[in-house]
C-alpha cells in the first residue's frame, strides 16, 4: 500500500499558522513604519532584510528554534530558553545575537552550517552592531504586524519612480544606484561580434551566421543593435528557444516517466502551442489562462486545445493508476499543485503538504484546496478540431446526427430539419440507378481464375488461396461518377453459398482502391470520403474497406448465403472520358481463404450524400404513394443520419493531443470516468488514512481579497475551478505572479536572476538583489508592457547592464565576486540545446523545419513490458532526423540521450527552472567522443573543404565560424600543426570541445 | 531555484578541511573548489564527513522485483500450518487490486546455519555457509508495493520520482577515492534496465555528475564514449592524443585571455581526467587479468551464474580501484527473469536464486582475499516482499508489509539480526526498518551524519532520509 507520507520538514504541532496569516496580510505596508533614528542603519532597508535571510528561516513566529523569535522587538529582547539577552539596546557585546553571528567558534556561529547559510559577512556584522549601538530600534506601527513579517513577495507591487542618475535606460538606472554604493560602476560596452553572439545565443538558441555578424561590425548607423535585437525576436527560431525554458520550467517531456515509462505519442502539440505562442507574442495573462482552462475560457477556440498539455506536462505513474489508485490520485494532483504554484507564483505549496509551512504563510488547508483545484482533472488524449471553423461545422453536423439516432418523432420531422430530409428524398427518389461495369481484365495475386461475364458479373474459381488480391479493370465510358458500389452475391455452387469463398461462406475485404488509368497511361488515386454498406459484421464495418489499413476488413458474417453491397462515395466525382479506365483492386488478407467468389462493380452520379447503402426497407419506402407517421420518422432518420454522415466524413480529420482535461473530454483511454470532482479531505500529516475535514478549491488564503475568484463561479463543475485559479493567478493584484516571471526572463537573459529561485519567493528562497528593479519591471510588465515577452527582452538586452563586456576587473572581483551588482556581463556556458543547435549550424547542417511528431535520436526496440528499450548509441547521425532542432528531440523521462545529460540537460521528472553546468571528466569524453560531435565535426570539414582554399585557410575557416571571431597566431599555430597531422576533421573536433565554442562571452 | 550544479564544496576551506590531505590527483576537484562564482549563498554545502567513517567502499547487490522473504531467510513454520487455508481478510497488502488466494507454504526446505544458527532456505547453499558475516534486517518495510515507488523509495527514500539515489548522495557528500574512474557506476543486469530504468540511479536534483554511470557489459565499449567510435577514422589513438595536447593549449590561452573564471580551468582538467580514465577504465573492466580459480569462484563461464558472477567481480575489481559505489541489479524490468515471481515461486525464483547464490558467496570471500573488507560494506536488497497468500497457483503477490535485507563488511556487526516479522511475514512485528533507517544506517558507516547531508530544492532542505530515519546500532561493530 502506498502511503502518502510527510516529505518533507519536521513535523509541527498544528500551530496558529492560519491565525498568523491573517495577520500578514501584505496590505501593511512598509510606508507605517517610522522613520529610522539617523545615527543607525536604516531598520527596513539594512536590518530587516538581514534578519528575513540570515535568522528568521528558524527563529521566525513558527519555529522558534532555542525558544528564540525575532519577528518582535519585544521576543527578540527577552531571547531563548538559553537564558542569554538576545538583543541589549546600546551594547551589541552583550547580545547573545551579535555574539552568535561574530562567533569564530564553528559550534556557536550562527547561522549554524546546517542551516545552509552562509555566516554574515564583516560588513553585515557591523551593521547589525550599529543597529543594536543606536539602540535596536525596531519600529512597529500599532498592532500591525513589523513589515518584517511580511515576505516581500507578497507585498503589493507599486512602481518605483526612477533613481536619479545618467543613465538612459531604466534598467541602468537602478543597477547603478546600487554599483556607485559599492564604489562599481559598468564594465564597458562589449565589442559589436561579442554583443551579436551573445544576443542571438539567448534571443534564438543559436550563434549568429557568418554575414549576420559581419553585417553588424559595419553598420554604424543609430540603431545598429536595436536592429539586431528586432530581427532576432521576429524569428520563428526566437519561440523555439524561449519554448524550451518554459517547457524546462514545467517539467514537459514525451514520456510517462517511472515503472511504465511510455510513450506520449500526442504530446507534442503541446510543445507547438508554446512556440506558436511565443512567437506570436501571446500575453502573459492569456498565456496562464490558455494553460489552464482554455476549454471553459476560449470554448470556441478548439485549437487552443493543445495548450491544456500544460497541467499533463509532468510524470504518470500508469503503474500506481491501476494497482494503487487513491495514492495515486493524491501523489498525481500533488504534481500539478506544485507545478502551477511553482511556475506561476514562484510558490513551495508543496511543503504544506502534511503541516502548515513551516516558513511561508501557507495553511495546510490551503494546500489542499489546491489540490481540489485539480480534483476532477482526467490525463489522457482528447481529439479536437483545428480551426474553429472545422469545430462549428461537425457540431452542426453532430447536432444533426444525434436527431437522427434520437427516436424522437418531434424532433425528426421537425420543420428545421424538413428542408435537409426533402432534398434527400429528392435526390434519392430521382436516383437514376447504379451503371454496372463489365470488368475486362481480372488478376488475381493467389492464383485464382475468373470467369468475367457480360452484365459485369465476376465468378472467381480455380485455386483457392489463404489471401487474395484481385486487381481489376474496367471502361465505364464517358461520364461523371461520384462513387462505386460492389454486390457480393450468395451463389448455390460457393461454400456455404457464398458469397466468400471461406468454409463458411464468409469473405472479409480489407482495403477496396480505385486508381482512373487516363488514355496516356497516367494514373490517378481516388480519393474515398465515406463507406457504408447494407450489413456489417460487428468490428467490421465497411469504413474498415476504405481506411487505409490493411489490417481491418469490412464482413458480413454470420450473415452467409445472402446478397450484401458496399458503396463507397468518392470526395469529389470523376469526370471521365471514353478512353479513362477504372482500376479497382480488392486487398483481402484474412489468411483463411476469406475471398470473395461472386461479385459486381457499378457506379453511379448523384449528390454525394446519397451516395449510400440504402437499405431495402428505405428503398421501398420511397417507391411508396403514401406514408404514415412511422415511415415518415423511418425515411427522415434515414436523411438526417447519411446527410450528418456525409457531412462528417467530409471535415478535415481531428488531431489528437495529450492533455489534462475534464474527464468527458478524454477519448478512449479506458481510464476511470468521474463526473464531478472528488471530495477533497485535509489529510493530517499527509497520511491517507488520517482524513479531516472536507475542503472546496481555492488558493493562498494569504491574499484574501483574490479568494472571490473561487466563489464566483460554480465550483461543482471541475473545468470552472481551472477556470477560477487562472484567473486568480492573472489578477493584476496578485503580486507574485508578475514578480515571478519578470524574473524568469531576467534569469535566462542574465544567467542569474534576482530572485537567484525562480521557483521559490517565499523565506527560504533568495531574496531579490534589487527589489526595487524586480518591482519596477514586475509592474512594467504588466501595465505598460501589457505581458508582452517581446518588449520585456527588448528592454533588457537593450541595457547598458546587458551589453557590457564580461571580462573580470580586478576590482569588481574583489568588492562583489559573484557579481549580484552586475559590474559586468556574466559569462555563460552553452547549455545542452544550444551546444547541439549550434554545432549542428556551424556544421552547415541544420534544418529548420518546425512543428510536428518528436524525432528520436534513439533506436526504439520493445521491452519487456511496457516501457521500450532505448538505444541512444545505435542513431544514424547521418539521417535527416539529427539535423532537426534540439526542441523537437523526443524527451524520454527515465531514458535520457546521454549526450545531453551530459551537458546538464535536466531530468524532467522535476520543474527545472534553472539548468546546471557541471563539469566532469567523462563530460569532457563525451564531448570528445560522441558520434554526434563526431559527425559534425566530419561536416564542418566538408563545409570548410567546400569554400576551397589552402588547407590552412580551411582550418581557420572552421575555427572562425565556430567561434564567431577571428583567431589569434597562436590558436592558428596550434590548429594548423593539429591539421596537418591527423587532418581537418581531427582540427574540427577540437574546435568543437574548444572553450572558445562552449562560452559566451 | 538556483542550485551550486557544480555539485562539489562551495567553499575552498570547508573543502580542503574535509579532504583530509588523504586523496590523491585532485586537480579537477580542488580547481572546481577554487571557484566560488558557483556558489550562491544558503545552498547546501557539503558536511563530508561528521565522523570517522568505518566504509569507504559499497557494493550493492539490488534483486529487482521483490525479492520473496519467506522463501529465502524468514523461516516461517506457521506457513505450513495454514498451507491451503483461507487467511483473514486483513491478510491483503492494502490497496492491492488483486484479490488473494489461500496460505502458500514455501516449496523449499530450510536449515539453520552457523553458530548465529540462521535460518536459510536450500535455494542459497552457499550464502548459508557465510550467515556468520552478515549483518540481517529481518523487518524492512516499504509504503508502496508498487514496483516503481517501491524502488524509487529504496534507492531514493521516496516514493515519488525525481530524487537523487543513495549513490548519488554518496557520491555528492563524500566524492571519489580515486578520481580516475567514475564514482557511481552501475552494472545493470544484461537483460535489461530495472524498474523505473535509469530514475533508480539518477542524481534527481542534485548535479548530473553525482548520477550512477552504467556500465553495460565488460569490454572496451562498456562506458558510453569511452573512446571514439572506429567508424571515424580520423579519431584514432594518434590524432586523440594530439588532439588533446591542441585542445589544452587553445583552452589554456582562451583562459589566459579571460582571467579569473575557474570554470575555464576546471574544463581543461575535466579533460586530462578524461585522458586518465581512458588509461585506467579498460584495465579496471578486463576481467581476464583475473585468474581462472577467481573467475570460477564467481561462476564465470557457467550458467546460471555467468552474468552476476561477471558484475560481482567487476565490482570487486571497480571497488578495488578506487570507485565508491557499485551498484548490481539482479534482474530486468519485466513479467520474467526477475525477482517477482507472481506465477510460481518454486519456477520463477529458484532458478534467480542459483543465478546469484555462488556469485554472491564468491564476492565476499574475494572482498576479504584483497582485503577490501576493511573498508568495504556489501549491501543485499530488494524493493518489498511478497504475500503469505498464493497467487496464480503458487506464486506470490507484492506486499511492502515485510522484507529482508544484509549487509556485509567494515563496520558490521557479524551474525546478528534485528526486527522480526509476523508470524505470516505479512508485516514487520519487531523493530521495522524503513528505507530512511537503512540508509541513515549505511550514511552512518561512511562518516555521514544523515541529518546534515542535504540540498536546499524548491523550498526544503531535502534528504536522502526525508524527515526520518535512525541509525540502526543493532548492526553495527
Amino acid at each position: 500500500m502506498t502511503k502518502t507520507r510527510p516529505s518533507c520538514g519536521v513535523y509541527l504541532a498544528l500551530t496558529s499558522l492560519a491565525l498568523a496569516g491573517a495577520t500578514l496580510l501584505p496590505a501593511r505596508s512598509s510606508g507605517q513604519i517610522k522613520a529610522p533614528p539617523a545615527q543607525g542603519p536604516d531598520f527596513a532597508k539594512e536590518v530587516q532584510p538581514l534578519l528575513n535571510a540570515k535568522c528568521l528561516p528558524c527563529h521566525g513566529d513558527v519555529q522558534a528554534a532555542g525558544g528564540l523569535k525575532l519577528t518582535r522587538l519585544k521576543s527578540a529582547l527577552t531571547g531563548g530558553s538559553s537564558g542569554a539577552r538576545g538583543l541589549v539596546p546600546h551594547d551589541p557585546d552583550a547580545s547573545s545575537v551579535i555574539q552568535r553571528v561574530s562567533s569564530t567558534d564553528t559550534d556557536l556561529i550562527m547561522p549554524p552550517k546546517t542551516s545552509g547559510k552562509t555566516p554574515l559577512t564583516p560588513a553585515e556584522v557591523a551593521t547589525l552592531r550599529r543597529w543594536v549601538q543606536a539602540g535596536a530600534p525596531w519600529p512597529e506601527a500599532g498592532a500591525a504586524a513589523p513589515a518584517g513579517d511580511t515576505q516581500w513577495s507578497l507585498l503589493p507591487i507599486r512602481k518605483p519612480a526612477l533613481p536619479a542618475g545618467k543613465a538612459p535606460h531604466p534598467i541602468d538606472r537602478f543597477l547603478e544606484v546600487r554599483l556607485a554604493a559599492k564604489g562599481l560602476g559598468f564594465s564597458k560596452e562589449a565589442d559589436r561580434r561579442t554583443l551579436i553572439r551573445r544576443v542571438t545565443f539567448d534571443l534564438i538558441g543559436l550563434p549568429p551566421t557568418e554575414a549576420e555578424i559581419a553585417a553588424f561590425a559595419k553598420d554604424k548607423a543609430p540603431g545598429a543593435y536595436e536592429r539586431v535585437v528586432d530581427r532576432l525576436l521576429a524569428s520563428p527560431r526566437y519561440g523555439e528557444r524561449w519554448a524550451r525554458h518554459w517547457l524546462d520550467t514545467i517539467h514537459y517531456a514525451d514520456s510517462h516517466g517511472s515503472e511504465h515509462d511510455m510513450g506520449r505519442k500526442n504530446a507534442w502539440p503541446f510543445r507547438d502551442y508554446v512556440i506558436q505562442t511565443f512567437n506570436s507574442d501571446v500575453p502573459y495573462a492569456r498565456f496562464v489562462r490558455e494553460q489552464l482552462a482554455a476549454d471553459v475560457l476560449y470554448p470556441n477556440r478548439p485549437d487552443l486545445t493543445p495548450a491544456l498539455g500544460y497541467l499533463s506536462a509532468g510524470n504518470f505513474d500508469l503503474s500506481a493508476y491501476y494497482t494503487a489508485p487513491i495514492p495515486f490520485q493524491i501523489l498525481d494532483r500533488d504534481d500539478m499543485v506544485n507545478q502551477a504554484m511553482s511556475t506561476f507564483v514562484s510558490t513551495t505549496a508543496n511543503c504544506a503538504r502534511c503541516h502548515d509551512h513551516k516558513f511561508d504563510p501557507i495553511p495546510t488547508a490551503d494546500y489542499w484546496s489546491l489540490q481540489a483545484v485539480f480534483a476532477g482533472v482526467i490525463k489522457g488524449d482528447v481529439t479536437y478540431d483545428e480551426t474553429p471553423s472545422v469545430a462549428e461545422r461537425r457540431a452542426k453536423w453532430n447536432k444533426l446526427k444525434e436527431v437522427a439516432e434520437s427516436k424522437d418523432a418531434t424532433r425528426i420531422l421537425s420543420t428545421e430539419h424538413k428542408p435537409v430530409v426533402d432534398n434527400f428524398v429528392a435526390a434519392l427518389q430521382s436516383f437514376a440507378g447504379w451503371k454496372p461495369l463489365r470488368v475486362t481484365k481480372a488478376t488475381s495475386t493467389g492464383g485464382a481464375t475468373f470467369t468475367l461475364a457480360e452484365d459485369g458479373r465476376v465468378a472467381v474459381g480455380g485455386p483457392r488461396p489463404a489471401k487474395d488480391t484481385y486487381t481489376l479493370l474496367a471502361s465505364p465510358g464517358a461520364g461523371r461518377i461520384g462513387a462505386l458500389r460492389l454486390d457480393a452475391y450468395a451463389a448455390p455452387d460457393l461454400p456455404k453459398g457464398g458469397p466468400g469463398r471461406a468454409d463458411d461462406g464468409g469473405y472479409l475485404l480489407h482495403e477496396l482502391t480505385v486508381e482512373i488509368v487516363r488514355a496516356d497511361g497516367k494514373r490517378e488515386k481516388v480519393k474515398v470520403i465515406r463507406a457504408s454498406a447494407d450489413y456489417a459484421q460487428p468490428n467490421g464495418d465497411a469504413a474498415r474497406a476504405a481506411d487505409g489499413n490493411p489490417g481491418s476488413a469490412w464482413g458480413v458474417g454470420p450473415e452467409f448465403g445472402k446478397d450484401h453491397h458496399l458503396v463507397l462515395a468518392f470526395a469529389e466525382p470523376l469526370e471521365l472520358t471514353a478512353a479513362d479506365a477504372l482500376e479497382v483492386v480488392l486487398e483481402q488478407n484474412d489468411g483463411a481463404a476469406h475471398t470473395l467468389g461472386r461479385f459486381r462493380l457499378s457506379v453511379a452520379d448523384a449528390p454525394r450524400a446519397t451516395l449510400c447503402a440504402v437499405p431495402t426497407k428505405v428503398a421501398e419506402l420511397l417507391k411508396a404513394p403514401a406514408l404514415d407517421q412511422a415511415a415518415r420518422v423511418e425515411l427522415a432518420t434515414f436523411a438526417l443520419r447519411e446527410t450528418a454522415a456525409d457531412g462528417l466524413a467530409s471535415l478535415p480529420p481531428q488531431k489528437r493531443v495529450y492533455v489534462a482535461a475534464k474527464a468527458a473530454d478524454v477519448a478512449d483511454v479506458g481510464f476511470v470516468n468521474i463526473d464531478k470532482p472528488r471530495e477533497i479531505h485535509v489529510l493530517e500529516r499527509g497520511e491517507m488514512s488520517r482524513p479531516k475535514q472536507v475542503v472546496g478549491p481555492g488558493a493562498l488564503s494569504v491574499l484574501p481579497e483574490l479568494g472571490i475568484y473561487f466563489k464566483r463561479r460554480d465550483m461543482t463543475q471541475e473545468s470552472q475551478r481551472r477556470a477560477a485559479l487562472a484567473e486568480w493567478v492573472i489578477d493584476r493584484r496578485n503580486p507574485l505572479t508578475w514578480r515571478s516571471i519578470v524574473n524568469r526572463v531576467w534569469h535566462y537573459h542574465f544567467g542569474k536572476g534576482i530572485v537567484d529561485t525562480p521557483g521559490d519567493f517565499g523565506r527560504m528562497g533568495g531574496a531579490p538583489s534589487h527589489p526595487e528593479l524586480l518591482d519596477y519591471l514586475a509592474a512594467w510588465f504588466r501595465d505598460d508592457a501589457e505581458g508582452s515577452f517581446k518588449k520585456l527582452h527588448r528592454l533588457l538586452v537593450t541595457s547598458h547592464a546587458y551589453r557590457q563586456s564580461s571580462l573580470s576587473r580586478p576590482e569588481g572581483d574583489k568588492l562583489d565576486r559573484d557579481n549580484r551588482l552586475l559590474w559586468r556581463a556574466n559569462r555563460l556556458r552553452l547549455d545542452a540545446d544550444q551546444y547541439r543547435d549550434a554545432a549542428l549550424q556551424t556544421a552547415g547542417r541544420i534544418d529548420f523545419t518546425m512543428g510536428g511528431p518528436g524525432v528520436n535520436h534513439f533506436k526504439m526496440g520493445p521491452g519487456p513490458q511496457m516501457t521500450p528499450a532505448l538505444d541512444y548509441a545505435a542513431f544514424d547521425w547521418e539521417s535527416p532526423a539529427a539535423n532537426r532542432r534540439s526542441v523537437y528531440r523526443t524527451v524520454w523521462r527515465s531514458i535520457p540521450d546521454p549526450f545531453m545529460d551530459s551537458l546538464d540537460f535536466p531530468d524532467l521528472t522535476l520543474l527545472s527552472p534553472t539548468r546546471g553546468t557541471s563539469v566532469s571528466a567523462l563530460q569532457a569524453l563525451t564531448l570528445y567522443n560522441n558520434n554526434f560531435v563526431l559527425s559534425c565535426s566530419q561536416a564542418l570539414a566538408k563545409r570548410v573543404v567546400a569554400e576551397g582554399g589552402t588547407p590552412e585557410r580551411q582550418v581557420e575557416r572552421a575555427a572562425v565560424l565556430a567561434w564567431g571571431r577571428a583567431i589569434t597566431d597562436e590558436e592558428r599555430k596550434v590548429l594548423r600543426t593539429l591539421a596537418s597531422a591527423h587532418g581537418l576533421e581531427a582540427a574540427c573536433r577540437v574546435i568543437l570541445n574548444a572553450n572558445a565554442f562552449l562560452f559566451i562571452d | 531555484m538556483s542550485n551550486d550544479h557544480w555539485g562539489f564544496p562551495t567553499n575552498r576551506r570547508e573543502f580542503l578541511t574535509g579532504l583530509g590531505g588523504g586523496f590523491a590527483g585532485l586537480a579537477l576537484t580542488s580547481l572546481l573548489a577554487k571557484d566560488s562564482q558557483a556558489a550562491p549563498a544558503g545552498q547546501g554545502s557539503l558536511r563530508l564527513q561528521h565522523h570517522p567513517p568505518k566504509v569507504k567502499r559499497i557494493i550493492q547487490l539490488f534483486m529487482n522485483g521483490g525479492a520473496s522473504p519467506m522463501d529465502l531467510f524468514d523461516y516461517k513454520p506457521a506457513l505450513i500450518k495454514y498451507h491451503g487455508q483461507k487467511l483473514p481478510d486483513h491478510i491483503r497488502p492494502e490497496g492491492l487490486a488483486s484479490a488473494p488466494g489461500l496460505c502458500l507454504k514455501s516449496p523449499f526446505t530450510f536449515k539453520q546455519y552457523g553458530q548465529s544458527g540462521r535460518w536459510v532456505s536450500e535455494v542459497f547453499p552457499e550464502q548459508a555457509k557465510l550467515v556468520d558475516e552478515m549483518a540481517f534486517f529481518m523487518a524492512m518495510a516499504s509504503k508502496s508495493s508498487v514496483h516503481g515507488p517501491a524502488s524509487y523509495m529504496m534507492n531514493t527514500g521516496f516514493i515519488q520520482p525525481g530524487f537523487p539515489s543513495m549513490g548519488a548522495w554518496i557520491s555528492y557528500a563524500i566524492g571519489n577515492l580515486r578520481d580516475n574512474l567514475p564514482t557511481f557506476v552501475v552494472l545493470p543486469d544484461a537483460r535489461g534496465l530495472p524498474y523505473n530504468q535509469r530514475g533508480n540511479f539518477s542524481s534527481g536534483f542534485l548535479p548530473v555528475v553525482h548520477q550512477g554511470t552504467m556500465i553495460n557489459g565488460t569490454g572496451p565499449e562498456a562506458v558510453s564514449d569511452l573512446f571514439a567510435s572506429s567508424r571515424y577514422k580520423f579519431a584514432n589513438p594518434a590524432a586523440d592524443k594530439a588532439g588533446l595536447d591542441a585542445l589544452s593549449q587553445l583552452n589554456k590561452a582562451h583562459a589566459a585571455a579571460h582571467p579569473s573564471d575557474s570554470r575555464l580551468d576546471a574544463r581543461i582538467a575535466s579533460y586530462e581526467l578524461a585522458a586518465k580514465m581512458q588509461l585506467s577504465a579498460p584495465e579496471a573492466f578486463d576481467l581476464g587479468r583475473e585468474p581462472q580459480a577467481v573467475k570460477d569462484s564467481y561462476g564465470i563461464g557457467a550458467q546460471p551464474t555467468d552474468d552476476f558472477g561477471k558484475r560481482c567481480l567487476l565490482a570487486a575489481r571497480l571497488v578495488e580501484r578506487g570507485v565508491r559505489f557499485v551498484q548490481v541489479w539482479s534482474g530486468p524490468q519485466g513479467a520474467v527473469n526477475n525477482w517477482d515471481n507472481h506465477g510460481s515461486i518454486k519456477r520463477e525464483l529458484a532458478p534467480m536464486a542459483a543465478s546469484i547464490d555462488k556469485p554472491i558467496a564468491a564476492l565476499l570471500r574475494d572482498l576479504k582475499a584483497r582485503g577490501l573488507d576493511k573498508d568495504t560494506l556489501v549491501i543485499w536488497t530488494t524493493e518489498f516482499g511478497r504475500t503469505p497468500t498464493a497467487q496464480s497457483g503458487d506464486g506470490r503477490d507484492h506486499n511492502g508489509g515485510t522484507f529482508v535485507s544484509w549487509i556485509w563488511g567494515a563496520g558490521v556487526k557479524p551474525g546478528v539480526a534485528y526486527g522480526e516479522s509476523d508470524e505470516l511475514a505479512f508485516k514487520t512485528a519487531v523493530n521495522t526498518t524503513y528505507s530512511y533507517d537503512f540508509h541513515a544506517t549505511v550514511l552512518h558507516l561512511l562518516g555521514i551524519d544523515h541529518t546534515k547531508l542535504t540540498w536546499r530544492q524548491n523550498g526544503i532542505d531535502r534528504r536522502l532520509t526525508d524527515v526520518h530515519g535512525h541509525v540502526v546500532k543493532e548492526v553495527l561493530a
